[in-house]
């Protein structure tokens, strides 16, 4: 067993100790950690309200990740979001969509959806057809966005998933719509795309944050933001001892 | 109570996959392959899922004269024929699978790969819109900042030889290397303790998107 798989696994059990331990005193205790302030997800519920009011459509995309494959995280972040739009929109008359870019990732939207619909008893408004396929290449899935936007009365539009630069076209064709949007990802490459393209731009950890900031913030969420911000720090120690260690000559 | 068995299942899978990557001793490994390979199974049937989904998402759009309809019904003929090309290969009676194979090379060596690489290409002028958009939605110094520093990159790779220019490209080379690398960094950083957090959540049986 080498050095890296020794400290991979101990990273991996010391943030899974973390989320058990703040987990398990928020329920003891009752108390919620105080979350800073993410624009993206406080403006969420409002525009919403607004879409439905309107009588427009919220459309989330999950991007062309898979789930099972290395953007698996970031697809289960977006499917988060669609649960928190769903449950603010499955009394509209125009249901929210969703667009993924792969088979898996379609499936489990389709479930979401299903599950949210039963969860408020309106089944019966379920449509199998609102989590779609765009397409199965990042271009081709771009296209068939650009299409649902233009198409379907979209008012919000939600990027939360694995995005390169062609969100930018995405983007775009929201512009033309005049839909409020928010852009998550965890492709670094197109953050600085997203900053410049969407209303508000989910930046590095943010993209994984939304269960505890949306639909009244979930415990198990937010025991995983405080463990992150442990270890957030010890690795910013890490890093600044190993500076010091290397400017003293301690470390070759 | 219908959950358990689901979540017991998942958990176990979860678990003993990532251990088994970190603890990499035969019997453990061989079993983290069969469930991987069993996950690409069943991913490529989710593939077909999907175009099937497709599929009948066009053909609504067709029956009901929606939007560019038009357009599903030259989708759907595609569809149909680039499946059929693939099917005809796997037939292996040899001047079919020639054919087809000659068919598939050139729907997509000349008919996919021009279309994205054109669509691609759009990007650089969305980009200068983007930026143009940010300075009239967002009039504060971030929006400044932003244009001005994608103004002097986009610059300092320029084949531009004048003397005023001379600071540019060692202005440009300490961007990318220096803050440009560490804000990169950090958010990378931020990124990996977000998926090791989100997949820990559901190997803990906290999340659990499948299911009722």
């Amino acid at each position: 067993m080498s050095t890296e798989n020794i400290l991979g696994l101990g990273m991996v059990v010391l943030t899974a100790a973390l989320i058990l331990g703040f987990w398990i005193l928020s329920k003891q205790t009752g108390r919620a950690p105080v979350l800073r302030q993410i624009n993206a997800y406080e403006d969420l519920p409002q525009k919403a309200g607004e879409a439905v009011e309107s009588g427009k459509r919220i459309h989330v995309s999950l991007g062309s990740g898979s789930v099972g494959g290395q953007n698996t995280a970031v697809t289960l972040a977006g499917l988060t979001v669609l649960e928190a739009a769903a449950e603010a929109a499955t009394i509209s008359d125009k249901p929210p969509i969703v667009t993924a870019g792969d088979g898996t990732a379609m499936i489990l939207a389709q479930d979401t959806l299903r599950r949210t619909y039963k969860r408020q008893n309106a089944l019966e408004r379920y449509d199998h057809l609102s989590g779609r396929l765009a397409g199965a290449s990042p271009i081709a899935y771009a296209a068939g966005v650009m299409t649902t936007l233009k198409e379907d009365s979209v008012s919000v539009n939600l990027f939360v998933g694995s995005f390169g630069n062609e969100a930018a076209l995405m983007a775009a064709a929201g512009w033309d719509v005049a839909a409020h949007q928010i852009i998550g990802t965890n492709h670094v490459e197109a953050q600085a795309l997203m900053v410049a393209a969407a209303d508000h731009a989910l930046v590095g950890e943010d993209v994984f944050a939304s269960g505890a900031y949306l639909s009244g913030g979930k415990t198990s969420h937010r025991a995983s933001l405080q463990a992150q911000d442990v270890l957030r720090v010890l690795i910013v120690l890490a890093i600044l001892g190993g500076t010091a260690m290397k400017v003293l000559g301690m470390m070759r | 109570m219908k959950l358990r068995l689901p979540i017991a299942v998942a958990i176990s899978a979860g678990a003993f996959t990532l251990l088994a990557y970190y603890l990499p001793l035969n019997p453990l490994s061989a079993i983290r392959l069969l469930f991987v390979e069993w996950a690409s199974t069943l991913a490529a049937v989710a593939l077909l899922v999907g175009v099937a989904n497709l599929g009948l998402v066009h053909l609504r759009k067709i029956s009901s004269f929606r939007g560019s309809w038009y357009y599903s019904i030259v989708l759907l003929l595609a569809l149909v024929f680039v499946f059929g090309l693939g099917l005809l290969a796997l037939t292996g009676i040899a001047p079919y699978q020639e054919f087809a194979r000659t068919g598939l090379r050139f729907s997509f060596r000349y008919v996919q790969t021009p279309l994205e690489v054109s669509l691609a290409s759009l990007l650089v002028v969305i980009l200068v819109v983007a930026g143009a958009r940010l300075i009239n939605a967002r009039r504060n110094w971030q929006a400044v900042l932003f244009v001005a520093v994608a103004f002097v990159l986009v610059l300092g790779f320029a084949p531009i030889n004048l003397p005023i220019l001379d600071a540019l490209p060692a202005l440009r080379d300490w961007i990318v290397q220096v803050p440009a690398v560490g804000g990169a960094r950090g958010i990378l950083l931020g990124i990996a303790l977000g998926t090791i957090a989100t997949g820990l959540r559901v190997i803990l049986g906290a999340d659990h998107p499948y299911g009722e």
